[in-house]
C-alpha cells in the first residue's frame, strides 16, 4: 500500500489547523476526502485544500508544507507522519506515540505537553520547545524529541521525563524548572540556563555552565555508552557521539540533584 | 538417517514453563562470563533449584545494548512467582556484585517481571531513574562507578524438559557423543541445556520407595541395575547419559533435538553408540510430547 499523501492545492492565505491529521489513521481514504476543516471563516473539505493520494493511513506524508499549517502531529498516537517543508505552531504538541518527522523548520511551541513518541525536526524551531500545554503545568512528560537545528527562547520548561536533543543552540531562559529527564544540547546555551531545576541529566558541550557545579570523581559511567547507543538506535541516526566526557554534580549555590555531563565531540 | 544408531520409538515428555531472558554485559568478556556463570550456577533443575538457567549465546559489541561484550541468559521456572523471586535474588547477588556489569531485559512480553525494580533500593536514595523510549532504567551508585539495570523484563510461556537419552557401549564414547551434541546446539537461539556441561548422568523417575522423596534414580536406564529391575538396556550398553533441552517454543526444542541427534550420528564414535532414546513419564504428566522418529524425519 502506498502511504497516504497530502499536497496543498493552493497557497494558504490563512492559518490552517491540522490537528485532525491524527484522526485520519482510523479513516478510509474516501472518508478523509470529505472530512472538513476550517480555513479562514469557511468550512472546507480536505480534498478542496489538498491533493490526496495513497491509502495507507498509518503512514502519512505531507508534501510542500509551509508555516501556515499549525498543529501538525498534534495528539499523534501511532504510525508515522513525515512532513516535507516548514510547519507552523504547536507541531507535535500533546503527542502520545508514533513518529513525526519534519524536514524543515517549525514555529513556536513544538512538542508542548508531549508524553510519548518520537518527534524529529530536521531544522530549527521557535520559542517554547517542549513547553507546557494549555491545560497542564508540566512540559514534556515522556518521549524523544530531536531538533537538528537551533531552538528559541524558553525551551524545555517544567520537563518531567523523556529525552530532548538539540543539536544546535538554545535561547535564553531555557530548561527552567525542570523536574527530571535528560536534556542533550550540543550547541551554545542562552542566558539564564537551567534555572530553578530539581533533578535531571544535562549532557552539554558548553563548559561555562559547569562552573556552578562540583566536578565528580573520575570513574566509569555505564550509562553513557548505553545512552548513546540506545538513542542512536531509537532515532535510526548517529544523533549523538562523543570522545570523552566529564561529570559534574552538586550545584554550588542551589540545592538540586541535577547532574551534568560535559562532552567533547 | 544413514547411521546405524538405533532410534527408539518413544517420545520425550516436556512441560509448560515460564521463561525470561536477560542480557548481561561487562567491560570485557571475562567479567561478563564471571557474572553469567555465577547467575546460572545451581540452576540445573526446578526440583530443588527453583529455576533452570543457562547461557544462551555470546553478545558482541554490535548486538549488546550498551556496546560492550556480554552474554544472553535464559531462565525457566514452573511459576511466575518462582521466576520472579529467583531472578531478583540471582541478579542481586551475582550481577550487581560483579565488577563492571550491567543488566538488561532481553525479551518483550505481555507480562513484565521485576529486574531492577527492587534492586534500586540498594542505592539508598542515590539511585537515578532514566526512562528512554518505553523502557525505564536504574542507575545505582556502586563502588566501581554505577550499576545500570533495566527495571523489568518480559515473561513468556516456554517449554522445559525436551530431552534425548544416549545409550552407549562405554563411558568415554557416551561422554564424547554428549559433548558433540552439546557443541552442535551451543549457538542455537532460544534454547539452553541447564545441566552441568549440558549433560545429566542422574536421570530421574517420579517418586521413590522413600516417602519424602519426589524423584529418584531412573533405574530402567541404570546399567548396574539391568538384571535387578525391569531394564530398558541391552547387554551391550555400559553407560547412559541424558541431554535436557529447554526452549522458548516447541519448534526450538525440536530443532535442537534433531541437530543433536544428527551430530551424534555423524561423530567418529557413532559405532559405539547403541541407541538414542528419550525420557518420559508415560505421557501422563507433561503437556508436550516430542516423538524421536518424527523429529528426525
Amino acid at each position: 500500500m502506498k502511504p497516504l499523501t497530502l499536497q496543498p492545492k493552493i497557497k494558504f492565505k490563512f492559518r490552517l489547523d491540522l490537528s485532525s491529521i491524527s484522526i485520519l489513521q482510523s479513516m478510509s481514504s474516501n472518508k478523509i476526502k470529505t472530512l472538513t476543516l476550517m480555513y479562514g471563516n469557511k468550512q472546507m473539505r480536505y480534498c478542496d485544500l489538498f491533493k490526496i493520494s495513497g491509502t495507507d493511513s498509518s503512514n502519512i506524508i505531507i508534501k510542500s508544507s509551509n508555516e501556515m499549517m499549525d498543529n501538525v502531529g498534534k495528539n499523534f498516537v501511532r504510525g508515522s507522519l513525515t512532513v516535507y517543508g516548514n510547519v507552523g505552531h504547536c507541531c507535535g504538541s500533546e503527542m502520545t506515540g508514533g513518529e513525526v518527522t519534519i524536514y524543515g523548520n517549525a514555529l513556536n511551541r513544538v512538542a508542548s505537553g508531549i508524553s510519548g513518541g518520537l518527534l524529529r525536526i530536521n531544522g530549527s524551531c521557535g520559542d517554547y520547545l517542549c513547553g507546557k500545554s494549555n491545560h497542564k503545568n508540566e512540559g514534556i512528560n515522556d518521549g524523544l524529541v530531536i531538533i537538528k537545528g537551533n531552538a528559541g527562547d524558553y525551551a524545555i520548561q517544567r520537563m518531567r521525563r523523556g529525552v530532548v536533543i538539540v543539536k544546535g543552540n538554545v535561547g535564553k531562559n531555557s530548561c527552567t524548572e525542570i523536574i527530571s529527564g535528560t536534556v542533550i544540547i550540543t550547541g551554545n546555551l542562552g542566558k539564564n540556563f537551567a534555572n530553578k531545576i530539581k533533578r535531571g541529566t544535562f549532557i552539554i558541550t558548553d563548559k561555562k555552565f559547569a562552573k556552578n557545579y562540583t566536578k565528580s570523581n573520575l570513574c566509569e559511567y555505564n550509562f553513557m555508552p548505553f545512552l548513546v547507543k540506545h538513542l542512536n538506535q531509537l532515532s535510526q541516526d548517529k544523533i549523538l557521539s562523543f570522545k570523552s566526557f566529564e561529570r559534574f554534580c552538586n550545584h554550588k549555590t542551589v540545592d538540586n540533584l541535577s547532574e551534568l555531563f560535559v562532552i567533547r565531540q | 538417517m544413514k547411521s546405524k544408531i538405533k532410534i527408539d520409538n518413544t517420545f520425550a515428555e516436556a512441560f509448560n514453563m515460564k521463561a525470561s531472558r536477560i542480557l548481561v554485559t561487562a567491560d570485557n568478556l571475562k567479567w561478563a562470563k564471571h557474572a553469567a556463570i555465577s547467575l546460572t550456577g545451581f540452576a540445573t533443575s526446578v526440583i530443588a533449584c527453583g529455576v533452570e538457567a543457562g547461557i544462551e549465546c555470546k553478545l558482541s559489541k554490535k548486538t549488546s545494548p550498551d556496546g560492550r561484550d556480554g552474554y544472553s541468559i535464559l531462565l525457566f521456572s514452573m511459576s511466575r512467582s518462582a521466576l520472579e523471586k529467583q531472578l531478583e535474588t540471582r541478579v542481586g547477588q551475582c550481577i550487581l556484585t560483579c565488577p563492571t556489569t550491567a543488566v538488561f531485559s532481553g525479551i518483550e512480553g505481555d507480562d513484565m517481571i521485576p529486574l531492577g525494580k527492587n534492586l534500586r533500593y540498594f542505592g539508598d536514595g542515590h539511585q537515578i531513574s532514566k526512562k528512554i523510549g518505553q523502557k525505564r532504567f536504574w542507575r545505582i551508585p556502586v563502588m566501581d562507578g554505577e550499576f545500570l539495570c533495566e527495571e523489568s523484563t518480559g515473561r513468556i510461556p516456554a517449554i522445559g524438559g525436551g530431552n534425548i537419552i544416549i545409550l552407549a557401549h562405554d563411558r568415554i564414547s557416551c561422554l564424547k557423543a554428549c559433548e558433540t551434541a552439546i557443541e552442535s546446539i551451543e549457538n542455537q537461539p532460544n534454547v539452553i541445556t541447564p545441566f552441568p556441561g549440558g549433560v545429566v548422568r542422574s536421570g530421574s523417575k517420579v517418586g521413590s520407595k522413600y516417602k519424602s522423596l519426589i524423584a529418584s534414580t531412573n533405574d530402567e536406564f541404570c546399567p548396574t541395575l539391568r538384571d535387578i529391575v525391569k531394564s530398558k538396556l541391552s547387554k551391550k550398553v555400559g553407560c547412559v547419559m541424558e541431554i535436557v533441552i529447554n526452549g522458548l517454543t516447541r519448534d526450538d526444542i525440536e530443532i535442537a533435538m534433531r541437530t543433536a541427534i544428527k551430530a551424534i550420528a555423524k561423530a567418529n564414535i557413532s559405532a559405539k553408540i547403541d541407541t538414542i532414546s528419550a525420557g518420559n513419564y508415560g505421557g501422563k504428566l507433561g503437556q508436550h510430547k516430542f516423538y524421536l522418529k518424527k523429529i528426525i524425519k
